[in-house]
């Protein structure tokens, strides 16, 4: 056998830098273990409890223990976020084992970006169509929507009402971070260059 | 102060003057001025020339209803904005306008010939030249186009950030006027969320033109206004917005706002990071329209010279901008408002050079109050003709007999403006967009909203009611029940004190035009488009007896007002002329846009590298790093080629085909659409799905399958590995991903809920590094160890393995033909591992092929690409692959549609190869098919297409597959392939698809 390099992981938005305006931020949260749950929303909500002490969240809502956040996407599927070093996949396989649910490891299909402060409604608003309202779209609140020509899921935080956690598949980040930069123009952020200059097929 | 300026008064700040140009001269105005007020202020009322005519053009309105006194604004290539109206652009310094529509200058221009040729360019002149003799308007078109037109687009790319902004709301309020506020004040105090939209760049309406005598709370007018605006504005359930026009209401109370932010500050003034302009996008739980009326004119000779404007626009100006529009004022009228506006314009320093009043019968204290300020009265008269240039200086007035025909002697006055008053039109437009259906109101003699379809309600003048008192009452009244149909309580609202002598349209003599008297009537009815009272009578003789088609023949109110001032009064002669009511003949529909908006804020920020995402695999940058070419599919960008210095990109292609086939080639397929397939039903599932049979696919085995829509017709194509007895994960075509998921989602949730069956896709979870040629299994030892080789891992087998603790899916599969893996690591090591391909695959001279060598080395194998020799008419037994439908198993989607008489056609085009004779000549892609050496005459009998073509470097010839009719009986035989422009059809014969084995096998 051969030497091989040591194994590097690179998040999606990598090559961003946080960015922070009057009354706004947005950073990437790189490597979050991320898994999807699909089956009947009682065992999901019980294997939920007992991996991640975790309360089966409501429609529309999410839930929150120590270590992870559960979002609910529809009512056969939550979404389960934890730190990196999480091996959510494994927990949650082992516990629906034979329950006739599916348990799928998407640690790298997508990448969250978090937005906060207390513009972040109003840049949210130009991209979303949804009703942002920080007396409807309350903290533990959650939404799968499209934003522009992605889509994604919003959450806005429990303990923080006008923090926002946007997850979004890996290939679209650099366009939704883009995005949300030129929506945060007025606010003070910096236009961000969409990665781009390719030599395009003649 | 400039000649019309007055001392005081009105919302201008006279310690704040403000230079622009008008056509390069300086004309001096103050902040708060629009161009028009600034110009009025300054003695200029014309402004621009009529689009067919060229006749002078002056201010008729205030407002967003201004038909005809456009300007193009701003000076450079990239910023200027054509047809601004005048009365709602305010003035900043170094603002630069400029007529529109005048060549060499706005007082002589050399179109003004065709108002000398008016009368060959009557009704329906651009119509009868589409229709005339052939070629007729191929002749017109340039000539009509250079004199015809309005202001200018720009050339160049704009350099101005433009914005959407999404909002909902309990209650949206159009319209700041009195009606408006109180509607707003009623909503606001219920705690609803309110938003106040106002196209002004002041709150308050009608009431900023209002004399000081009226006054609510014993508080003047405008004094009123801003303390009212201020109880709004520090509530936090209130957005109120200026500058802005709800210009579109679509289905479901979702409303289009268009604000213009900055234009009216002077470009050092704008705040950096503002938008130009936002669009917002509103969905609201009620619609308050608060609209107001629109004023009409009346249509008489010679009516359209500068300097006829309508009455209340008049007193406005006095009023609300400090600018006096005429100092000898003559008014003509047939209704009591025009009458309040003299006496306004008489108090703020106008003389009143008399009114002339076409109604039969006039209020007596009106007559008394005239008489009592020395105002030369002309009751039961009109207006029969005008005279003057830039400006009118003189009418003549003649008394109108019953039938309403000029009689008697003709009078003629000196006068610096007419006022002219035909009455309000309820500005009803929103309101029929929301699909809103109008009643004609003979009292006001014009349409007001009857019934609703939508959550709206209209208060005030848009409603048909015009007097102060009924306008705050409404205003009130819809406000509250607003809220309450989105949800709150009713609040209390203060009662007003109101005094005002306000004299209303409420009683409006119905008048359209006034007939000259001379035989010749020139009587304008759209100002913009240049359509007379006789135009429209002309096309109701020509035929055109639908309002509809009568606007579209004359061109009247499709300019750039829409008709706002115009409309009502065209329907009425229109149906004077038909003998018929204004009822029968109907109105025609109000669409959105209310007025034209950019188009900049219709792209809003989604533009340049924002209108769509770029989508990169994980090893995206090394392909950048590499030189590679791109292609798009769908949104990904994909390495194409990868030319190196000096290179051709057809010369990369066959470099990288030859070592795919000769060494090691490697391919970033991490775009293919993945689906993870979960449940004991799966294998039930896939068996529904695809062609073929998976009832028996073993674990770590990879089987191809093609999807079919319930028509029978190739959907998607892919390899799909059995991970456990319940667990599958599925491959899709890299574009069809998305509708792929969408298909089996719409099967499981609708058509087969007792599957016990889940999916999700992991498309992106997983970077695809594809290794190919003699020499990869060499570069899969040294890495992975044994047991990866050709003996050890047959083909279409996947195995799981760790590298440096990298989870690894190795699958030996291939899409070219050659000993082949696709290998799978999670995103975020992709790079990395592609990396460790590189470096070990350096010895192995390893070489990066992009997609079209993919192409080429997939075509030298005769497999398809779904989308390239399919095209949604497809059936596998098209495609000649019958092996791959399954006849034992069970039904499965599009099983039924294969065996329609259609289907089982003989002559149906089928998959074949094309050799042509002279080896070196490639035929094109997309080309027919034909049998005969020559191409006949139209129509070419034809047997087929060319769905992909390429030179083959490992065949060493060229290779082309095409659809041919009843191609898999035809092997051997000869046709040809026509070729672009007229060149000689190739000669061709039909073969087998795998060349790979046409080749060994010659």
């Amino acid at each position: 056998m051969t030497s091989i390099k040591a194994p590097f992981k690179q998040a999606p938005l990598a090559h961003r830098s946080p960015l922070t305006g009057d009354g706004v931020q947005m950073k990437e949260w790189p490597h979050l273990n991320k898994t999807m749950l699909r089956g009947d929303l009682k065992k999901l909500g019980a294997a939920v409890k007992s991996v991640e002490k975790a309360k089966t969240p409501a429609a529309n809502q999410s839930t929150y223990s120590d270590q992870s956040a559960v979002h609910w996407i529809g009512p056969d599927t939550l979404m389960v976020i934890a730190g990196e070093d999480a091996a959510l996949a494994d927990g949650f396989a082992k516990a629906l084992d034979g329950k006739a649910c599916q348990v799928t490891n998407i640690t790298n299909n997508y990448t969250v970006i978090e937005l906060s402060g207390d513009k972040a409604r109003d840049v949210l608003q130009k991209i979303s169509t949804l009703d942002l309202d920080a007396s409807i779209f309350v903290k533990g609140s959650v939404a799968g929507t499209t934003f522009a020509h992605s889509n994604v899921v919003l959450a806005c935080r429990l303990d923080a009402p006008d923090t926002f956690d946007i997850v979004i598949r890996r290939s679209h980040a650099d366009y939704l971070w883009c995005l949300i930069a030129d929506a945060g123009y007025e606010y003070g952020f910096d236009k961000q260059a969409v990665v781009a200059g390719e030599t395009l097929r003649q | 102060m400039s000649t019309y300026r007055l001392d005081k008064g009105g919302l201008i700040d006279r310690t704040k003057p403000l230079r622009f140009t008008f056509d390069g001269k300086p004309v001096l105005g103050f902040e708060g001025d629009t161009i028009a007020s600034a110009m009025i202020a300054n003695g200029q009322h014309m402004v621009g020339r009529s689009f067919k005519y060229h006749r002078p053009r002056g201010i008729l309105g205030i407002g967003s209803e201004e038909p005809a006194a456009l300007v193009q604004m701003g000076d450079g290539n990239a910023e200027t904005t054509p047809n601004v109206r005048v009365t709602e652009q305010e003035v900043f310094a170094g603002l630069s306008v400029r007529s529109q529509n005048a060549w060499p200058s706005l007082e002589f221009d050399v179109g003004r010939m065709n108002d000398y040729a008016w009368r060959f360019i009557p009704a329906g002149f651009y119509y009868k030249t589409f229709m005339g003799p052939p070629g007729a308007w191929m002749m017109f078109e340039p000539i009509i186009r250079k004199a015809a037109g309005l202001g200018k687009s720009p050339t160049e790319a704009d350099p101005d950030n433009y914005e959407h902004v999404n909002r909902h709301c309990d209650v949206l309020v159009i319209g700041g006027g009195p009606s408006g506020l109180m509607a707003a004040e009623a909503a606001s105090l219920s705690g609803a969320r309110v938003i106040l939209v106002d196209e002004s760049n002041q709150l308050g309406g009608q009431l900023l033109g209002e004399t000081p005598e009226t006054t609510l709370n014993d508080q003047e007018p405008v004094e009123w206004v801003v303390a009212a605006e201020a109880a709004l504005r520090a509530r936090e359930n209130v957005t109120i917005l200026n500058r802005t026009t709800a210009f579109g209401y679509y289905a479901e109370n979702f409303v289009g706002l268009w604000e213009k932010c900055t234009d009216h500050l002077a470009p050092a003034d704008r705040p950096e990071r503002a938008p130009r302009e936002r669009l917002w996008r509103v969905r609201a739980k009620h619609v308050v329209l608060a609209t107001g009326a629109i004023e009409r004119s009346i249509a008489f000779h010679e009516n359209d010279r500068p300097g006829v404007m309508l009455a209340s626009a008049a007193q406005t100006y006095a009023y609300r901008y400090g600018a006096l529009p005429g100092k000898n004022i003559l008014v003509f009228a047939n209704n009591d408002a025009a009458w309040t506006n003299a006496f306004a314009l008489k108090e703020a320093g106008a003389n009143i050079a008399g009114i002339v009043d076409a109604r039969p019968s006039i209020d007596a204290g009106l007559l008394a109050k005239a008489a009592e300020a020395s105002i030369d009265l002309f009751p039961r008269s009109g207006i029969v003709g005008t005279k003057g240039h830039a400006r009118v200086k003189q009418a003549s007035i003649r008394t109108l007999d019953q039938d309403g025909q000029p009689t008697g002697p003709t009078k003629q006055v000196e006068c610096d403006l007419i006022a002219v008053s035909g009455g309000y039109n309820p500005n009803v437009s929103l309101f029929s967009q929301s699909r809103g259906k109008l009643k004609y109101d003979e009292n006001i003699a014009g349409f007001r909203p009857a019934h609703s379809w939508q959550k709206e309600t209209s208060a005030g003048s848009c409603n048909g009611v015009f007097d102060l008192a009924s306008c705050l009452t409404e205003g009130v009244k819809a406000g509250t029940h607003a809220a309450i149909a989105a949800g709150f309580k009713e609040a209390k609202v203060p009662a007003l004190t109101l005094k005002s002598n306000q004299k209303t349209a409420a009683e409006t003599y119905e008048l359209w035009d006034v007939p000259s008297g001379t035989g010749v009537q020139r009587a304008w009815v759209d100002l913009q488009n240049d359509v007379t009272a006789k135009d429209l009578r002309l096309a109701v003789q020509e035929g055109y007896n639908s309002v509809e088609h009568a606007k579209r023949y004359t061109t009247m109110g499709m300019g750039t007002d829409q008709g706002k001032t115009s409309g009502v009064t065209a329907f009425g002669i229109l149906a004077q002329t038909m003998g018929k009511s204004i009822p029968e003949v109907g109105v025609t529909t109000y669409r959105q846009p209310y007025k034209s908006i950019s188009l900049g804020a219709i792209a809003g920020q989604h533009k340049g590298e924002l209108y769509a995402p770029r989508r990169g695999t994980p090893m995206h940058e090394w392909h950048r790093e590499a030189g590679a070419h791109f292609e798009t599919v769908g949104d990904w960008l994909r390495a194409w080629v990868y030319p190196k210095a000096g290179e051709t990109w057809q010369r990369a292609v066959q470099r990288e085909s030859k070592a795919a086939r000769t060494g090691i080639g490697i391919l970033d397929a991490s775009t293919l659409g993945k689906i993870d397939i979960q449940g004991k039903d799966s294998r039930e599932f896939l068996n529904r799905i695809y062609t073929n049979a998976w009832s028996k696919l073993g674990i770590g085995k990879c089987r191809y399958g093609l999807m079919l829509k319930e028509d029978g017709m190739v959907f998607d194509d892919g390899v799909t590995t059995c991970l456990a007895d319940d667990h599958f994960h599925m491959t899709t075509t890299s574009g069809g991903a998305a509708g792929v998921l969408s298909h089996l989602e719409d099967y499981l949730q609708t058509e087969w809920p007792d599957l016990d069956v889940l999916c999700t896709s992991v498309t992106e979870e997983w970077a695809v590094s594809s290794i190919c040629g003699p020499k990869c299994h060499q570069l899969i030892a040294d890495l992975f160890g044994d047991g990866y080789g050709p003996d050890d891992m047959p083909f279409m087998t996947m195995k799981e393995t760790e590298l440096e603790g990298v989870p690894v899916r190795i699958f030996r599969i291939s899409f070219t033909g050659e000993h082949s893996y696709e290998i799978n690591v999670p995103s975020e090591y992709g790079r990395w591992f592609w990396d460790v391909l590189m470096e070990h695959g350096a010895q192995y001279d390893i070489t990066p092929y992009g997609t079209e060598a993919m192409h080429l080395l997939r075509a030298e194998k005769g497999f398809i690409i779904v989308g390239q020799e399919t095209d949604g008419t497809t059936t596998p037994h098209d495609l000649r692959m019958d092996w791959i439908v399954s006849q034992k198993k069970g039904d499965f989607v599009g099983k039924r549609s294969l065996f329609r008489s259609d289907t089982v056609r003989k002559d149906r085009p089928q998959f074949v190869g094309l050799l042509t004779e002279d080896g070196s000549k490639v035929v094109d892609e997309g080309a027919h098919v034909i049998a005969t050496s020559t191409e006949p005459a139209p129509p070419v009998p034809m047997l087929g297409h060319v769905t992909s073509s390429y030179y083959s470097p490992n065949i060493q010839r060229s290779i082309a597959l095409a659809m041919v009719k009843g191609g898999g009986d035809r092997m051997g035989e000869t046709v040809y392939v026509t070729q672009r422009g007229n060149g000689e059809p190739i000669k061709a014969t039909i073969t087998d698809v795998d060349f790979l084995a046409e080749g060994a096998a010659s």
